[in-house]
């Protein structure tokens, strides 16, 4: 599957690349766009091959990357917008994708999407029980009973008063 | 930061055919330096078991406020660390954009590339900036709370929660550490979680710390600028370095206390003295390393503003004391301790070194170099000295210490304590030459007094200053120098003579008698031959003003006296008849007395007391706050239930 940047006709001078999720899935994306992630400029920089291969992100995250991607590198679109395009980006999102896409965003560094999606995180894990948010993030618990009876009874005010949710 | 080194082949590995690149996710640097299992091997089928510390980090960052990070610290221990290492700026967004990626920024080439992407992202962070903006109200941290770890509860954890959890309810100011915990000891990254998470410590206090090293303390002195104090007590890990950062970082320190530091030496005092323009109270204590060098170089720095100084077992000369007589222009009070290497001639020219202007108290304990000529120079060079205590200083005799006196114009309290070579000449030669205004003199194991008959001494001026007298356990003060003190010193209403076992009635009733300020405080436990006359006298002549008397193993001391303070003291409060020859009536009188409200009472080991007495504690309980009944055979044990009981208000020593 090949998909076409759809933000703008392929020209020659806007020279585009195709990158390739680890399902092995190739995507067609304007080199503006491509460069704003630091490490897909590094490689660009390095490497005349217009094909890279990331090993270890998915289909579905990639696209939302490229999509997020391709949005910010469009000139054509005000700053409004693009702010409002983040709302809309990371809003409704499960945890378990933003989980995906803040990896994704980490290995690729889009500073700015990272920034993003962390602080949909952080929102979507206030008021959580901290069981809610070892499952989440598939967390080892290496605490001893007592050390986490003793980090619980230090932290005791930050229990105190608060409606806690388990969903 | 990012791509160490793009170059490294190892990071571009073959796949498939030869002309694809894979692209290996280089690991950012890990926030931490702790032994956690970070995610390391790339998948071919990605899943998410732990989120590396980079994206974590992020998301803690964005946490809406301090009860979420603190109920993060609770998932597990990799998370708490990392949230320990969060600093208080790191919440902040929009300064994090800079410091982020330094490397791309110092790379010329790729600068204008990096701020275009910067542009383009710069509105993302204005809801982060937003948020850092309710965080700040809700951290208004100003450094009130105060921790205190000790032993086995001193681990990195539990520091480490202590910084995440104190970070946004007000901050922690003080800090103390006492030992660590044996198997999971203290650690330098304890210190950095502080660092980290505490900008608002001010007190620092570390003691038994061996886990404890540079490393931490620069941690601190990169992460706590507004350090005021610092006392770090065998710290065998610490070196000059660690001292030398705080003392380079922290410009409020006020007050640094070290205590056999094997590593600390004359390199952190130089640093100390020259980057610390607030420092007041020095203390240095049995450490090896310190010498004249770092003294000397402290003193010649910070001479103008050190007000309290205090040495203690360290290897100095005369030339210290030269330095601080000549610099310590704001010293108000020194102290000097066992310093076996300073002779006669350092504390001479620390006096003739005119630098002690505004001194006030100076105490010299054990230095066997303090000699007549030393303590003469002293008293001339310090004018404005009011205290002074001289022990166990085996040199100083008679003759130099009236010299002191007649040069300390100042002076207000004189202690001495083992000084052998001081006799009745030398305290009467100071009463009577010196100081009109001394109000407190102290005797205390001065084995080298022996009464003396003055006989009919005229006595040329009096004492009228004096007020509180304290003559402890020195056997040879009689009858004869107390009954001329009395008559020197008529303003006294403080008096403290216990341990003297070879005075009697003939020697106190002078005193008490001469006395016409009113006596307050009267001690003469275990002057073991006064009896109920010089009671009497006192409770009759004082018994206005009396409110403390301790007559503890007085043995000859009965009833009498009880009878007498029952009847004529008006204001006392508390009383001490342990081991005095009372018995239930004694008691009885007391208890009838009622004028009087006493709030303390003992009467240990008065075997004549007995179960008789019950009535009577009880009506004196009404006011007690402490009665010592131990070792009152009199008394049964069901006489003390009841009196438990009864009295529940009381503090009962039985």
């Amino acid at each position: 599957m090949v998909t076409t940047d759809e933000k703008g006709p392929l020209t020659a001078k806007k020279k585009s690349v195709i990158i390739r999720s680890c399902d092995g899935d190739e995507f067609l994306v304007s080199e503006s766009a491509a460069v704003l992630s630091t490490s897909l400029k590094k490689i660009l920089e390095e490497k005349e091959d217009r094909l890279i291969h990331l090993s270890d992100i998915d289909n579905k995250t990639l696209a939302m990357v490229i999509a997020y991607l391709s949005t910010h590198a469009d000139d054509g679109l005000s700053d409004d917008l693009k702010r409002s395009f983040d709302q809309e980006f990371v809003s409704g999102k499960e945890f378990d994708v933003l989980k995906y896409l803040v990896l994704a965003t980490d290995t690729l560094q889009v500073t700015c999407l990272c920034y993003t999606v962390a602080k949909k995180m952080a929102d979507i894990m206030k008021n959580k029980l901290v069981e809610w948010v070892r499952r989440e993030f598939d967390i080892q618990n290496d605490y001893t009973p007592e050390a986490e009876a003793e980090i619980r009874r230090l932290d005791a005010w930050a229990w105190d008063d608060r409606q806690l949710e388990d969903d | 930061m990012f791509l160490p080194n793009p170059k490294d082949s190892s990071l571009f590995l073959p796949h498939g055919s030869s002309h694809v690149d894979v692209y290996f996710m280089p690991r950012k640097r890990s926030r931490i330096s702790a032994p956690f299992v970070v995610s390391g091997e790339p998948k071919q089928q990605p899943s998410i078991e732990v989120l590396p510390d980079e994206c974590l980090f992020e998301v803690f960052r964005r946490l809406p406020g301090g009860q979420e990070r603190s109920a993060c610290a609770s998932v597990s221990k990799r998370w708490l660390m990392l949230l320990s290492s969060i600093r208080r700026d790191e919440i902040c967004n929009s300064k994090i954009v800079q410091s982020v990626e330094p490397e791309i920024q110092s790379n010329p080439q790729k600068a204008n590339d990096f701020s275009e992407t910067k542009q383009k992202c710069e509105f993302d962070d204005s809801n982060g900036i937003k948020s850092e903006d309710e965080e700040f109200q809700e951290t208004d941290a100003q450094g009130c709370l105060s921790r205190c770890l000790e032993g086995k509860n001193a681990t990195d954890v539990r520091l480490a929660a202590i910084a995440v959890g104190t970070a946004s309810r007000g901050g922690l100011g003080k800090l103390s550490i006492r030992g660590s915990n044996s198997t999971r000891g203290l650690t330098n990254l304890g210190l950095k979680a502080v660092s980290r998470g505490c900008p608002d410590l001010q007190v620092l206090s570390l003691w038994n710390l061996s886990s404890i090293g540079d490393e931490g303390l620069c941690e601190i002195a990169s992460g706590c600028h507004l350090l005021q104090k610092i006392d770090l007590c065998h710290c065998p890990g610490i070196t000059d370095e660690g001292l030398i950062a705080i003392a380079k970082n922290c410009p409020n320190l006020m007050s640094v206390t070290v205590e056999s530091c094997s590593n600390i030496g004359n390199e952190s005092l130089q640093a100390l003295g020259r980057n610390c323009p607030n420092l007041k109270y020095i203390t240095v204590k049995n450490c090896p390393l310190v010498s004249d060098q770092g003294i000397a170089s402290l003193f010649s720095s910070a001479g103008h503003i050190l007000t309290n100084a205090k040495l203690q077992a360290l290897n100095i000369s005369d030339v210290s004391l030269a330095v601080i007589g000549h610099y310590g222009s704001a010293l108000t009070d020194l102290t000097l301790i066992g310093l076996e290497n300073v002779n006669e001639r350092g504390f001479w020219v620390m006096g003739k070194g005119q630098g002690l202007q505004k001194l006030r108290s100076l105490s010299i304990t054990a230095c066997k170099g303090v000699s007549d000529l030393g303590i003469e120079a002293v008293g001339k060079g310090c004018p404005d000295l009011k205290m002074i205590a001289l022990r166990k200083c085996l040199l100083v005799s008679d003759r130099g210490l009236v010299s002191f006196a007649k040069a300390a114009e100042s002076l207000e309290s004189l202690q001495l304590e083992e000084c052998h070579r001081i006799t009745q000449y030398g305290i009467f030669g100071i009463l009577a030459n010196c100081c009109k205004k001394l109000k407190a003199l102290a005797l205390a194991n001065c084995l080298g007094i022996q009464d003396l008959d003055f006989g009919g001494l005229p006595l040329t001026s009096l004492c009228l200053s004096l007020r509180s007298l304290t003559i402890r356990n020195c056997p040879g003060f009689g009858d004869a120098g107390l009954g001329l003190l009395g008559r020197l010193c008529p303003k006294l209403t403080q008096v403290d003579l216990s341990g003297l076992q070879g005075i009697t009635d003939a020697g106190v009733l002078p005193l008490v008698q001469c006395s016409e300020a009113g006596l307050v405080k009267v001690n003469l436990s275990e002057c073991v031959n006064l009896t109920d006359n010089v009671v009497t006298a006192i409770a009759k002549l004082h018994g206005e003003t009396l409110e403390f008397l301790n007559l503890d193993g007085c043995k000859y001391v009965t009833d009498v006296s009880l009878m007498a303070i029952a009847r004529n003291c008006t204001v006392i409060t508390e009383l001490d008849v342990s081991r005095c020859g009372i018995t239930d009536s004694g008691i009885a009188a007391l208890a009838a007395a009622e004028q009087i409200s006493l709030q303390i009472l003992s009467l240990g080991g008065c075997f004549l007391v007995s179960d008789e007495s019950l009535p009577f504690l009880v009506v004196l309980g009404k006011n007690l706050v402490g009665l010592n009944i131990q070792h009152c055979r009199g008394i049964s044990f069901a006489t003390v239930d009841l009196l438990l009981d009864q009295l529940w208000r009381c503090d009962i020593l039985s």
